[in-house]
């Protein structure tokens, strides 16, 4: 039987936190490496989920928005199969910037 | 017979998006109340035009709604995936009052 997202879900979702938390912890929002930071962040974290699991295509996306006098949405849809796909949405801030992580783990 | 790619629907995966984003956040300013309902409406909506269109991927579509402002904004996307059948979009659109972002994910099962 094919294995499920849900299955290793919180996994997931430990390990990203872990992966944001060393990377962004210390930092102060620098507009000259805040490019670098959300492509390296989504290289890491894409290694991280082939290392759990390869029986699945993943498609990670990195925002970090700086702390400042701007409000910001976002939501997800999807049309897949919700047996066996699925998403984490992470929400991860320090005093100077906010960091959202998407996950999506499609079965194929 | 040979499984179609993404990338042959792209161009047309980008034009509908490009007219759905317009048709609904044209002529509107960035309200607190609303945004959420916009970003959601959004998202369904791609989705729903891209299963019209083929219905043989699996589609993640996310919206980012962002108010123009004091604040800067940077987005990566890396994915794990078959490059020769998988694709995305990525829409950047604004007006006078926010930004809007589409990202556009479709998978081959």
């Amino acid at each position: 039987m094919q294995e499920s997202f849900t299955s290793f879900k919180d996994d997931v979702n430990q390990k990203a936190n872990k992966a944001i938390q060393n990377f962004l912890g210390s930092r102060e929002y620098s507009q000259d490496e805040v490019q670098a930071w959300t492509a390296q962040l989504s290289e890491e974290i894409v290694k991280m989920l082939k290392d759990q699991n390869s029986n699945f295509k993943y498609c990670v996306s990195c925002v970090i928005l700086q702390k400042g006098d701007a409000g910001m949405h976002m939501s997800s849809t999807c049309f897949w199969d919700s047996a066996l796909d699925g998403s984490v949405a992470i929400k991860w801030e320090n005093p100077s910037m906010y960091c959202i992580v998407n996950i999506y783990g499609i079965a194929f | 017979m040979q499984q179609e790619s993404f990338s042959s629907l792209k161009n047309d995966v980008n034009s509908r998006a490009q007219q759905l984003i317009n048709g609904l956040l044209g002529n509107k300013e960035y309200n607190q109340e609303e945004v959420q309902q916009w970003t959601a409406h959004l998202s369904e909506e791609i989705v729903k035009t891209l299963k019209e269109l083929n219905s043989n991927f699996k589609y993640c579509v996310s919206c980012i709604i962002l108010q123009k402002g004091d604040a800067g904004m940077h987005m990566s996307s890396t994915c794990f995936w078959d490059s020769n059948l998988d694709g995305s979009v990525a829409i950047k659109w604004e007006n006078n009052s926010m930004h809007c972002i589409v990202n556009i994910y479709g998978i081959a099962f």
